[in-house]
């Protein structure tokens, strides 16, 4: 077990594999085999008790998988399709669960974008950054403006000018 | 507690993310249109996304808005179709109609079309093609020092191979043929040195193909593909059998370091394989000593492109997310007669699946001619 501090100073006691779902974690590991306590100065414990659950979960299904497939091969039976069918329906729920689990405020959206590439876990950052783009998508400039509450910069000749670049994005 | 959730004041200034973190959520927007407007939103965001750098695009299909002949000369409004979202929008050119083709670039990266563009002129021959290479959505151009009056026809454009400019940005090498006399002729343009090779090929086709430095042309009469060699400018001592199934070739098509040959589905025909696109790729020794067309079930991950008229490309399905691989997107231009238009010639934008072998119909677009390209901001 390792113990992980938030920087409101809640502990956390997790499997080391969870943990080493973070790269920045992994590399503290393998440097020094004997830390076991481990404060994360820029998350606090709202946020890392999320970034956990994505990692526990991910470890599960990871988990999951080996042991079906090592199933498959120590009793010998069944053809390879059958592990690969085992995989597919498990990425399903997988993408489902991440689905579900992504559904939140942006405030806490933007939380996670940070912890997520400050504590270096590829699949969380890829899969925030991802659920930010699909809410900028298919908005037109001010409907993004409104829904991130993001005040516009640009004078009017510089957006007229960024508009005339190119019109039919705009239309 | 989710409503209270959704009602709270945001506190966080999503301008004021990560650079870093911005050009990633960038980089997901999928199509174009979504990217700009992400660059049209504050200063930030802006300067976070590089418009040389934007999500992985499908390529987009242009053509005209419309048909009526009357209007060639003056109207200058096009479509955009784009596979990724499935949708079209209206963009303006600084291009009429009139005398305006363009064709597919074979070189996916550079995002140029070959436009030719007629200019009117008070003494013989009245007319002049000026033919250059157009972004049409920088609108940049690309003079080309092609000055008679011809149609070209382009066969490959792309990095110069031979460039000295270096790693920074490579030369672009253009090889087009044009129609003279009832011959071809092949011309080789490259920017670095802005100096045009010709040589002609003593055959009328429009299937021709470039591959390897050499030159396919398909010749309808005798059913048989002859090659031309680039260097030497002239015929090689190369037969190529033609398959006895098909009837002919309507393209050559270049696709990830193979030559393919496509054979368009006759419906008329009538017969097991009528409604078969099908594709042959061409095996041969390095020197081209023998060479012979081996039909594929299957083009794996590839994807051809191929517009109107014939020309195109192919990308790797791997390469982009939401692609399917194995399919052939390729234009069939049609005629029919109603009440209200009365006669009608248009153009149908289909997806030929080689694993189940069956063709489904995408778009149906007005115009004549649709050309397949990249979309390229810088």
């Amino acid at each position: 077990m390792i113990t992980l501090t938030s920087s409101d100073g809640v502990q956390f006691d997790v499997r080391e594999a969870v943990a080493k779902e973070s790269q920045i974690i992994r590399d503290m590991i393998q440097d020094d085999c004997v830390i076991t306590n481990i404060p994360l100065a820029n998350v606090n414990h709202k946020i890392l008790s999320i970034v956990l659950e994505y990692c526990q979960m991910h470890v599960d299904k990871t988990e999951m998988e080996v042991n079906a497939s090592k199933h498959q091969t120590t009793t010998g039976e069944g053809s390879s399709s059958v592990p690969v069918a085992l995989k597919v329906s498990s990425n399903k729920n997988l993408n489902d669960w991440d689905k579900e689990f992504i559904n939140v405020d942006l405030d806490t959206l933007y939380d996670l974008i940070l912890a997520a590439n400050y504590l270096n876990i590829s699949g969380l950052l890829n899969l925030t950054t991802q659920a930010a783009a699909d809410i900028i998508k298919g908005k037109t400039t001010e409907e993004i403006r409104a829904t991130f509450n993001i005040k516009n910069d640009f004078t009017p000749e510089e957006e007229a000018a960024i508009r005339k670049e190119n019109p039919w994005a705009f239309e | 507690m989710a409503v209270i959730s959704k009602m709270k004041i945001m506190t966080r200034d999503w301008t004021e993310l990560n650079p870093e973190l911005l050009h990633l959520i960038s980089k997901k927007l999928g199509n174009l249109s979504n990217f700009i407007r992400f660059r049209s939103v504050c200063k930030q965001w802006r300067s976070a996304a590089d418009p040389a750098d934007p999500p992985p695009q499908l390529p987009w299909l242009l053509y005209p808005a419309t048909l009526r002949r009357e209007e060639a000369n003056t109207n200058t409004d096009y479509t955009l179709y784009s596979l990724s979202s499935n949708s079209s929008s209206q963009i303006e050119l600084p291009i009429t109609y009139k005398g305006f083709r363009y064709h597919n670039t074979k070189e996916p990266s550079i995002g140029f079309i070959l436009v030719d563009q007629h200019k009117q002129i008070l003494k013989p021959p009245y007319q002049l093609m000026v033919p250059y290479l157009f972004n049409p959505l920088t609108e940049t151009k690309i003079h080309l020092p092609f000055t008679e009056v011809k149609y070209y026809f382009s066969l490959y454009m792309g990095p110069d191979n031979k460039s000295n400019s270096g790693m920074v940005k490579s030369g672009v090498h253009l090889v087009v043929y044009t129609i003279q006399n009832s011959e071809l002729e092949i011309w080789s343009w490259r920017s670095d040195s802005n100096e045009i090779t010709k040589f002609k090929i003593p055959f009328l086709t429009f299937v021709v193909g470039y591959y390897k430095g050499k030159i396919f042309v398909y010749l309808s009469e005798t059913r048989e593909t002859k090659v031309f060699d680039m260097t030497t400018e002239a015929e090689m001592n190369i037969v190529i059998p033609h398959p006895v199934e098909c009837l002919h070739f309507n393209l050559f098509v270049e696709a990830m370091g193979d030559l393919l040959a496509v054979a368009y589905p006759h419906p008329g025909e009538g017969g097991r394989d009528s409604h078969q696109v099908k594709v042959y790729r061409l095996e041969h020794t390095d020197v081209f000593g023998q060479c012979r067309w081996i039909k594929l079930k299957g083009i794996g991950e590839r994807v051809l492109f191929l517009g109107s008229p014939a020309a195109g490309f192919c990308l790797s399905a791997s390469d982009f997310e939401g692609l399917r691989g194995n399919c052939i997107y390729y234009m069939r231009d049609c005629k029919d007669v109603n009440e209200k238009d009365g006669f009608r010639h248009y153009n149908r934008l289909l997806r030929y699946d080689m694993e189940n072998g069956s063709s489904e119909e995408l778009l149906n677009c007005v115009a004549l001619s649709a050309t397949w390209f990249m979309p390229c901001l810088s």
